[in-house]
């Protein structure tokens, strides 16, 4: 397992987002989100579909453009930590035919770490090697990935996360098609990195598991609703606003900036 | 006659260079899932071509590919640009350029063979290529450029690789994906203007997707399909120059093509497995398989119902063998006798004990997968049978085992049969 950083003490702001507004094709899809994590946080973050939960880690980790506000991470700006921080997409989001291997996949995480030209190392092995096993995956090493089940898919982007021995990780519903037994290896191992100091961030969809798989929740609809410990913030009342439908007059007045092809955040 | 055969090496050498190069850039183009955007691009050089003789005035090898890679490049951003909103599908946009392009090609080109000295301007070799057209020089071209398309192929190799499985994380880690996408676009480029002087614009894009199509059907691991597609590329270089060399006529394009998609038809028949033949064989084998089961089967069950004894003899015209044609029934009486399951007696035959075992077996199985779907799927005792009829000749030892011990090794099956061990 990798060792705790010394730069993340516990109840250090690991993560920071303040007034953090996204929109696609001028659509604000996110609206002046703000919410702190601390380091070693297991945070997931729940909301109807079409909340941004998505969008909200893609724009964390500057996929998205913003259209105002910032992230920051150990008080410092992306561009400065972003070897630190691995991300772990969407299953569906690549195509499992690709002709690839399960190792070759995983060393992605090492070439995230070290930049492109980098040669690889000794260290690199053992980094993959000790990734691979630690999600049951060493006996696939060798395997081309359109031979994987789903559960397996999802443990080799996280391998490469591993592999990555970063700081911060970025989970786009790693649950999602995803068998029990997975579910549960997936579980422990993420405890075991928020023990390690890692601060951990998940897309999640399945609220009765929150309380227990978490220790952080950050609900979101279009905006904030709330974000804080799970015993605090997991609350029927917050849920109920989370899941209330959405601000009618709020996407009313996204769709007509849309239309209109207006940035609302540009003057 | 020298200077001929030094002609021949030469075009054959730039064939090999230019198909092998091609077949490797054209692995990165199947990987991004550009093959047709391989072929409008090369169809789009031609309007380049044209324009460039027309403002040069003769036929410049530098200023020629210049002409062809700026009209690559801009059929490239148009199926971009075309896909990008919603109005345009991506193969739409594709097609759109392809023949756009190819169509003004055509004009001017035609327009430059009806000027003064046009029909000399020897232009049309671009259409279908013409290696004899090929000379030292432009070897040493091919050479140059070849040489650092495959450097900068090598180097970026796994930057590109990755990007096209996943650009996304790559991106979030802050790698510049877009240039390794553009290197991937730039190269593909490249690759198409080596080759429209020998192959021609039409039919450039099958040496850059033939050799890989090849390749699949040997291998899943990139590497591999990188390797082989450059054999199945240099190979047809080879093949297609002395085809055309040789036959009265023919332009080296088609030539180099038709070797190409003969290598490709020839691995989709006889690749070890996935080719038909091999997919055939198997198929073959099971059924043999899994005619000789039943015929076992048909013993025992038939023994069983008369409580006859194991020795008892049987000949290929009973009634229990009625499922089988003639031919099938001596090609799996053959085979039982060839593995000694079964033994001559007479005109008739018996089963030896390895046959008695075997059929034991398949009997046992059909049964335990029988108590398997009534008791732990809940389906209907009188629907199982056919489900059982199949997968009986599937179960592996593991699998029986494994079967027997969660059923609690049961001794009758739903129809109350006694379960054979």
């Amino acid at each position: 397992m990798p060792t705790l950083p010394d730069k993340a003490q516990p109840n250090t702001v690991a993560l920071e987002v303040h007034d953090l507004t996204v929109s696609y094709n001028k659509r604000p899809v996110l609206w002046g989100v703000d919410f702190t994590l601390p380091a070693g946080a297991l945070a997931c973050i729940v909301g109807p579909n079409g909340a941004g939960k998505s969008t909200l880690i893609k724009a964390i980790m500057g996929l998205l453009p913003l259209s105002s506000g910032y992230a920051e991470l150990l008080g410092k700006s992306l561009q400065t930590v972003r070897r630190q921080i691995s991300y772990v997409p969407q299953r569906e989001s690549v195509d499992w035919d690709f002709p690839i291997s399960v190792r070759e996949v995983v060393s992605m995480g090492r070439l995230a770490r070290r930049g492109l030209f980098a040669r690889s190392t000794e260290a690199d092995r053992v980094a993959i090697d000790q990734a691979l096993a630690d999600v049951d995956l060493t006996a696939y090493a060798n395997r081309q990935i359109s031979q994987l089940s789903g559960g397996q898919q999802q443990r080799v982007f996280i391998a490469r996360a591993l592999a990555q021995q970063p700081d911060f990780f970025f989970l786009d519903e790693p649950f999602a098609g995803v068998d029990v037994a997975s579910e549960a290896a997936i579980v422990a191992l993420l405890k075991r990195l928020s023990a390690a100091g890692k601060t951990v961030v998940v897309v999640h969809h399945d609220l009765q598991t929150v309380p227990a798989y978490f220790s952080h929740a950050v609900l979101l609809n279009g905006r904030l609703i709330t974000a804080g410990p799970v015993e605090q913030v997991f609350t029927n009342e917050n849920l109920a606003a989370t899941y209330g439908g959405k601000l009618t007059i709020l996407s009313k007045v996204a769709q007509e900036a849309a239309g209109r092809g207006i940035d609302i955040r540009k003057p | 006659m020298p200077v001929e055969i030094s002609a021949i090496w030469i075009a054959i050498v730039g064939n090999m260079l230019l198909a092998g190069l091609a077949s490797f850039i054209g692995v990165l183009a199947y990987l991004q899932k550009r093959s047709l955007t391989a072929d409008a691009v090369s169809h789009a050089a031609l309007p380049g071509i044209c324009i460039a003789y027309l403002i040069v005035g003769h036929k410049d090898f530098a200023s020629l590919s210049l002409g062809a890679f700026a009209s690559g490049l801009a059929a490239l951003w148009l199926i971009g640009r075309l896909s990008r909103g919603n109005a345009t599908k991506s193969d739409t946009a594709i097609a759109l350029s392809l023949t756009t392009f190819f169509a003004l090609g055509i004009f001017l080109l035609t327009q430059i063979q009806h000027q003064a000295n046009g029909s000399q301007s020897g232009l049309d070799a671009f259409l279908f290529g013409k290696a004899a057209t090929l000379l030292e020089r432009d070897l040493f071209t091919y050479l140059i450029f070849g040489f650092c398309a495959l450097a900068i192929t090598l180097i970026a190799y796994k930057p590109i690789l990755f990007t096209l499985f996943d650009e996304a994380y790559l991106r979030s880690a802050g790698f510049p994906t877009r240039l390794f996408k553009g290197l991937a676009s730039g190269l593909l480029i490249v690759a198409v203007l080596l080759g429209i002087q020998s192959v021609g614009v039409v039919l450039m894009a099958a040496l850059l997707i033939t050799p890989v199509s090849a390749a699949l059907f040997f291998s899943r691991a990139n590497r591999q399909i990188i390797l082989i597609a450059f054999v199945f590329g240099v190979g047809g270089g080879l093949g297609g120059t002395l085809l055309s060399y040789f036959t009265e006529g023919v332009p080296t394009g088609p030539a180099v093509v038709v070797s190409l998609s003969l290598m490709a038809g020839l691995s989709a028949l006889l690749a070890p497995q996935r080719g038909i033949v091999a997919k055939w064989w198997r198929r073959q084998a099971h059924q043999l398989k899994v005619d000789s089961e039943n015929a076992l089967k048909a013993v025992y069950l038939y023994q069983e119902r008369t409580s006859s004894s194991h020795t008892s003899v049987f000949s290929p015209a009973d009634r229990i063998f009625d499922a089988f044609s003639p031919r099938r029934k001596r090609i799996v009486f053959t085979k039982l006798k060839a593995q000694k399951q079964i033994t001559a007696v007479g005109t008739a035959y018996t089963l030896t004990a390895l046959g008695l075992t075997e059929a034991m077996r398949i009997v046992r199985l059909h049964r335990l997968w029988e108590i398997y779907l009534t008791n732990e799927a809940g389906i209907a005792p009188d629907h199982v049978h056919d489900d059982a009829e199949s997968l009986e000749h599937l179960i592996t030892p593991e699998i029986e085992q494994r079967l027997e011990a969660l059923l609690n090794y049961p001794q009758l099956d739903p129809h109350q049969k006694q379960i054979p061990r």
